[in-house]
């Protein structure tokens, strides 16, 4: 049976709250299963990350910034700030890879109640190096419970990425089983059948 | 249920999986026990044991609308209009929406909401009687992982056909035809860089969900191009690459009433219009129906899990 919810004002968190909660969303999902939290690198002009993992290999690193919407940084200037501080710690994660001699894999993942139509666009058309994504978060209170609960959802993309463009007009060459694409022999028959059926 | 029972629970212990049947398994087992039985912290996969073992064969079909997103809002339109169809026939019906982006099917059938309902499992009356009810479900999250599988779990136990309007992108968890009936239909119209987009999807529901039939619908956009000449090309490749059928469950012609119930918001078949669009998706509830009520052997995915239950 669903429980009757209803959707709470979000001054009745604090950031502290907001902070823990997305800590245990993060460690909880599948893709961080071996993360460990460490801590944050901060930027001398562009701010730092609210939550930094790393898997046990380090080899894989995300960081998590989150916007909770009391300070009044608003949503677009928090996406511009992430993607400034992104790129500034790509570049680091890059340097460390000269001196480790390993590759390093950055993901960012930026939390706010609400993500405007311009953000949506913009992250749907990120070139496809970068490995930002949206998670928003709802306040609930939930009939039963004392205490209100922080929904985390995790928000989507089809990117049309320049790879996925350039492969297409190679004729999708390369076919992997994630994502099915057409082999060239696939293609030719179907170039066949479409001047028998539709031309 | 534990909702229902006044409980203080911190807020990190109820952020993420609130809805989750696998935490309340967890509970209920103790912690460290999974449903089957072994130790650990997560579990990889929840199969609701209860739904495969007393579901009447037959029954609880969940039917996955998928589309390249070009087809966006014809995959809505056909989900929605189909759940409402079967809710006026009488039968119990749910809806999982899994998109932000309208129009989905919870815009459509937008002015059948009440203001203030906010909470995610929205039940809308159709002709103000309760029996004839259509459960709608926001899922944003995808329908990749243990939460989806539960709430669908949950759902097609209450309900005689769950409705999924899924993004293209999505994929389903094997074990998910396993435990339910799942029933693909992807709609498609008759151009050749749309029949293309659908062979890449069907070809995806083939591979990643084991899936041995799925249905296509021809959206039939009054050019020349004829469905039966787009289902002929579709059946070919599919014969020859791939390993599930595809069947054709009819053309669904695009007139002037489809823009219409999308710029009114208001589903098209609850004001009994006798156009083609309507008869069209009649006759999908009638193969829907009749699906749903064929022997046991009869159904692939019913034969699917009797060779998977015999493997084991």
């Amino acid at each position: 049976m669903a429980k009757t919810t209803f959707e709470a004002d979000t001054t009745k968190i604090t950031s502290k709250e907001l902070l823990n909660s997305a800590r245990e969303f993060f460690l909880r999902s599948e893709a961080n299963k071996n993360a460990v939290l460490v801590d944050n690198i901060n930027s001398p002009n562009l701010g730092s990350s609210d939550l930094l993992f790393v898997n046990e290999a380090k080899t894989n690193v995300t960081a998590v910034r989150l916007d909770h919407g009391i300070d009044g940084e608003g949503g677009e200037k928090f996406i511009i700030s992430s993607i400034s501080y992104y790129l500034w710690l790509k570049q680091v994660v890059s340097a460390s890879e000269v001196f480790l001699d390993r590759k390093r894999r950055l993901e960012m993942f930026l939390v706010s109640q609400d993500f405007s139509d311009s953000i949506h666009f913009l992250m749907g058309n990120l070139p496809s190096g970068l490995e930002i994504h949206l998670v928003k978060y709802r306040v609930l209170e939930i009939e039963g419970l004392d205490e209100i609960a922080i929904y985390f959802q995790h928000i989507s993309f089809e990117r049309p990425s320049r790879d996925k463009r350039i492969k297409g007009l190679r004729g999708r060459q390369e076919e992997t089983p994630e994502s099915p694409e057409i082999s060239d022999q696939e293609l030719r028959e179907f170039n066949r059948l479409k001047k028998i059926y539709l031309e | 249920m534990v909702a229902s029972k006044k409980k203080k629970r911190g807020l990190e212990e109820i952020s993420h999986l609130f809805l989750s049947r696998q935490r309340i398994l967890e509970k209920e087992e103790g912690p460290g026990e999974n449903e089957t039985g072994t130790s650990g912290d997560k579990v990889p996969l929840l199969i609701d044991q209860t739904v495969r073992d007393t579901s009447p064969v037959g029954h609880n079909l969940a039917i996955v609308f998928s589309s390249s997103s070009s087809l966006f809002a014809e995959k809505s339109f056909l989900a929605c209009n189909l759940a409402v169809e079967l809710a006026k026939r009488g039968s119990s019906v749910a809806l999982i929406e899994t998109t932000i982006r309208v129009p989905n099917t919870f815009y459509l059938l937008g002015p059948l909401f009440s203001p203030d309902a906010t909470e995610p499992l929205r039940p809308i009356n159709i002709f103000d009687n309760d029996r004839k009810c259509i459960k709608a479900f926001f899922w944003e999250q995808g329908l990749d992982d243990v939460d989806s599988f539960a709430i669908i779990s949950e759902l097609s136990r209450e309900s005689e056909f769950v409705i999924i309007n899924a993004l293209p992108e999505i994929s389903l968890l094997r074990e998910m035809l396993c435990s339910l009936n799942s029933l693909f239909i992807v709609p498609t119209t008759a151009r050749s860089e749309q029949l293309l987009n659908s062979y890449r999807l069907i070809k995806k529901i083939s591979q990643q969900m084991t899936c041995e039939e799925v249905a296509l619908l021809v959206i039939d956009e009054g050019f020349s191009l004829n469905p039966d000449a787009a289902f002929g090309l579709l059946k070919d490749m599919a014969h020859k690459f791939l390993e599930c059928e595809v069947q054709f469950w009819g053309s669904i012609p695009k007139g002037p009433e489809f823009f219409r119930s999308i710029f009114r918001r208001t589903p098209l078949l609850l004001e009994n219009h006798t156009s083609p669009i309507s008869k069209a998706l009649g006759n999908l509830a009638d193969l829907i129906v009749k699906k749903a009520h064929l022997n046991e052997t009869d159904l692939p995915w019913q034969k699917q899990l009797l060779k998977q239950t015999q493997q084991k």
